[in-house]
């Protein structure tokens, strides 16, 4: 099964999370989520809620988000491409 | 008070993700620029689809300081609505792999050199030269449409020969030639428009949720918002889309022609067919023997017989699907105040009966009348951006002429011929060599028949691609004769067994137009520099056209002694654009696009000028301009409301009808078992896919470390049960094996997709775990498109193999 490897370096995410229902983004739902990345909220509309968040696993993070309860789906709307010097390769045949 | 870049991309995110919630809640969408604008933070945002699926969804690109800093979905594309999937977001990411291909690279004494440009394009041309009859060019629907027309002029138009294909033979020629035999002319009526109007929307064999997940969050979203929208997957395995769906019916790889025959038997049985649509706009064919595109014509008492045996039960024997499934679905169609989508995509194209299967699908919408109406079509998605646009529409298929006619047709010929300005007879009547026959002449040695000497493999990655990949890749190591050509951005499967490696340009390190699935044809200006001596796919093209025209190839110059690449400035005077620093002097793309323009007027296909497209985010065609000058949009084909070529009156007329009558095709095909399914040797299905954060062969996105970190390698997705009596568990090393390979895998049970007991299913995206070592090369007969869902396998735990052990390549399937 798929084992990620180190994770990227920190980049900046804009996310827009649908709520189960409109009051479900509380002090303490933001709380929480401060604890696990570096959020920044927006005004939220309805049952929809902006964010921007710095983090250097967007998936890990995307799919604790989702695990949420107040959470019903997480879309990303915006994202930074790594700094030049964290770029990688793969294990590609090698030219030789 | 200054403020830094990290801040700055802060608010810029903040801004994108507030756009979208505002629309969301049902604001106007804040407008942005179809033209390039540069931020107060020195960032130039500019528009382009995004470079991997043939979603087509459109990006904004961030550029500072030459390179490419920051990505957000574009909120005014139609499309995507400002979302993109997880690979989208990444995808400037894909220019920054370290190991870029920076210079030309010839093997010599088994080694890679660096050479020069301009040795580079000479030995291509003497090579050419000497055999230009033995000579292809491999590409892909990833050219974007200059590219792919500058291959195909110059193949067919310059060398005569016709030995050019696409990969995309390889992902959407069953969909091409199920909607040739039913409309008579390739590409869907509908368009995503569709997806927020079905009340009904069926996957077949399709896994939209990973694959085209943009399209499948545009219909769960309207299920967030409280409409009801029923979702229905009929599939060989659990996947994620299944887990959205309100009907999971699973079936036996292959029975899905029995399951549509199943519905067509009900409709007629219980007289829910639409007498009134079949009778204006229809016709019903069945196939000859042996199988060809066109069949013959049938009555609808002898389509009546012909389906008579696929009664509920019947099917419900052959497929698994329990027959009060089967009734449901066809009560589903049997109902008009219903609307209802079918998509598909690999499923049913990777098919050894795949025209038959796209042929059954068009024809159970017909016949129940669920056609022409927003939210009721039969709709093929594509898997990559511009297959639609470079690979059905410029035609770079070996038996296609730009614009969707056939090379085998004289009229056709001499069409091309007066656009191209060449002599008469200098188009080659004969089609070249589908993909799996040419990449099989290439590997036979020359002695043997093996009568393709040279390939030219641009944007696309053979190596792993290609099914039975000994027999149609590799076995081409040690033919000394054969000469193998890569234009590639990174080192690949592909290039390991190169004999010259050209390093290629890349998405916004170009000019590029893109055609999406929903005929939405997507321009982009070139924003960074590619790096190092990498350049253009259509420059290379183009420089070896002209190097042959200095060695004196006849078929480089048009019947006037022109270059037939002849590119003029604003004041007539010829730019030499095969020479690399005058190449950007003009526009090429605008040259070459607004030549291969004509050819769409040739069969209502018109696309829009170069310079509307600029101005757009994409127009589905026919875009055809009214009396005001302005130019408009098709999204319903062969509807009255909506397609300006219908005559009044008619309300749904299928113009280019096979038949000459305007009327669609309803075909009768019967089930027939696949060629190889499991036995007592290999007694598991195996069927090959994509993953959501990987595109393709993983080429771009597996430098992407977001996207490689999420899903670092292959695997074989098993049944738990399978698994347990083999004695693997999770993360175990297994082999796969069949009669034409084998792989060492780790299983993955219980992931994001579940196997039925008997199959399992191993993604292609791993470079290093070839599972095309271990699929079959059986195509489609008519389309030639090869199946890669269904293949029969062992699988057992690493270093303990089963007792009996038969020979690899023991069946005749195995061979051409
Ligand atoms: S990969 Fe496909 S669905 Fe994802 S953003 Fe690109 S075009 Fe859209």
């Amino acid at each position: 099964m798929p084992t990620p490897s180190p994770s990227a370096p920190p980049t900046v995410h804009g996310l827009v999370i649908t709520l189960q229902d409109a009051e479900a983004a509380t002090e303490a739902f933001r709380e929480r989520l401060r604890a696990r990345a570096e959020f920044y909220f927006g005004e939220q509309h309805g049952k929809w809620l902006p964010v921007s968040v710095i983090t250097d696993a967007p998936r890990a993070l995307h799919g604790w988000l989702e695990q949420q309860p107040e959470i019903a789906a997480v879309d990303v709307v915006f994202v930074e491409i790594d700094a030049p010097d964290s770029t990688s390769e793969t294990s590609a045949p090698s030219i030789s | 008070m200054a403020i830094n870049r990290r801040e700055f991309l802060l608010s810029s995110a903040m801004a994108a993700a507030t756009a979208v919630v505002a629309r969301r809640a049902g604001a106007r969408p804040a407008e942005t620029s179809p033209t390039a604008v540069t931020t107060a933070d020195g960032i130039r945002w500019d528009k382009a689809p995004c470079r991997f699926c043939g979603t087509g969804c459109h990006v904004r690109v961030g550029v500072r300081d030459g390179r490419v800093v920051a990505i957000q979905g574009e909120r005014l594309a139609e499309v995507n609505k400002g979302l993109l999937c997880v690979k989208g977001y990444h995808v400037g990411g894909i220019l920054y792999g370290r190991d870029r291909l920076t210079q030309p690279l010839l093997r010599r004494n088994g080694n890679l050199e660096p050479i020069s440009w301009e040795s580079a394009i000479d030995i291509i041309a003497r090579r050419i030269m000497e055999k230009p009859e033995s000579f292809a060019i491999y590409g892909s629907g990833q050219w974007t449409i200059p590219e792919g027309y500058a291959a195909q002029k110059f193949i067919k138009g310059g060398l005569s020969n016709n030995h050019i294909e696409p990969n995309a033979r390889l992902c959407m020629a069953s969909a091409v030639t199920g909607f040739l035999s039913t409309y008579g002319v390739d590409e869907p009526a509908g368009c995503y428009d569709d997806l927020d109007n079905a009340d009904v929307v069926i996957m077949w064999g399709n896994n939209p949720a990973e694959m085209h997940p943009v399209l499948f969050s545009r219909i769960i979203d309207r299920v967030a918002r409280g409409e009801k929208v029923m979702l229905i997957d009929i599939g060989t395995r659990r996947t994620r889309t299944t887990e959205f769906c309100d009907e999971y019916l699973q079936f036996r790889p292959q029975t899905d022609l029995a399951i549509a025959n199943g519905i067509a038997h009900l409709l007629i049985k219980n007289d829910t067919w639409d007498k009134e649509f079949v009778s204006k706009y229809c016709n019903f064919r069945t196939d000859n023997d042996p199988l060809d595109l066109f069949g013959r014509p049938c009555s609808f008492e002898e389509y009546k017989k012909l389906l008579e045996p696929y009664t509920p039960e019947h099917v419900e024997k052959l497929s698994g699907v329990p027959a009060e499934k089967i009734r449901m679905l066809a009560d589903l169609f049997g109902r008009r105040d219903l609307r209802i989508t079918s998509l598909w995509c690999m499923g049913m194209n990777q098919h050894t009966r795949g025209t038959a299967i796209n042929r059954l699908v068009h024809g159970i919408h017909l016949l129940s009348g669920h056609f022409g109406r927003p939210g009721d079509a039969p709709t093929s998605l594509t898997g990559q951006p511009s297959a639609c646009g470079t690979a059905r529409e410029v035609g770079t298929l070996a038996h296609l002429l730009p614009g969707g006619r056939l090379v085998a047709k004289e009229a056709h010929r001499r069409d091309a011929e007066r656009i191209w300005n060449l002599p008469e007879g200098r188009i080659n009547p004969r089609p070249g060599y589908h993909t799996v026959l040419l990449w099989n002449k290439f590997c036979t040695p020359t002695a043997e028949g093996g009568d393709i000497s040279t390939v030219w493999v641009q944007v696309t990655n053979p190596g792993q691609s290609l099914p039975d990949l000994h027999r149609l890749f590799q076995s081409k190591k040690g033919l000394e004769d054969k000469f193998l050509i890569v234009s590639e951005v990174y080192p690949t499967a592909t290039t390991e067994i190169a004999d010259l490696i050209l390093p290629a340009a890349m998405w916004v390190e170009k000019n590029g137009i893109f055609g999406n699935s929903e005929r939405r044809t997507q321009q982009w200006f070139k924003m960074v520099n590619p790096p190092g001596d990498a350049r253009d796919d259509a420059w290379m093209t183009i420089a070896v056209a002209r190097r042959l025209f200095e060695l004196g190839h006849p078929g480089m110059r048009d019947k006037d002694g022109n270059f037939i690449f002849t590119v003029r400035d604003e004041n007539g005077r010829e730019v030499p654009i095969w020479e690399w620093e005058h190449y950007y002097d003009v526009n090429v793309d605008r040259a070459l696009y607004e030549e291969y323009r004509q050819f769409s007027r040739l069969k209502h296909k018109d696309l829009a000028p170069y310079d509307e497209l600029v101005k757009a985010r994409g127009l589905r065609w026919p875009v055809v301009q009214h009396e005001d000058g302005t130019w408009h949009e098709t999204p319903f084909r062969f509807s009255e409301f909506s397609d300006p070529y219908v005559k009044k009156g008619a309300g749904i007329q299928f113009y280019h009808s096979v038949t000459k009558d305007d009327r669609a095709l309803i075909w009768f095909c019967a089930y027939e078992p696949p060629p190889e399914q499991p036995d007592a040797d290999f007694p598991l299905w195996l069927c090959t896919g994509r993953v959501l954060e990987h595109w393709h062969t993983g080429t771009m996105t597996m430098r992407v470390p977001q996207l490689r970190n999420a899903m670092p390698n292959a695997y074989v997705e098993m049944n738990l049960a399978d698994a347990a009596a083999l004695g693997l568990k999770n993360g175990d090393i297994a082999v796969v094996e069949s009669r034409r390979g084998r792989i060492e895998l780790p299983v993955w049970l219980d992931g994001r997709g579940k196997p039925p007991p008997g199959s399992v299913f191993v993604p292609f995206f791993d470079e290093r775990l070839l599972i095309n070592e271990v699929t079959l090369g059986e195509t489609c007969p008519i389309s030639k498109e090869p199946d890669y869902k269904k293949c029969a396998v062992r699988v057992y735990p690493k270093g303990r193999p089963p007792a009996r052990q038969p020979a690899i390549g023991d069946r005749p399937a195995d061979r051409i």
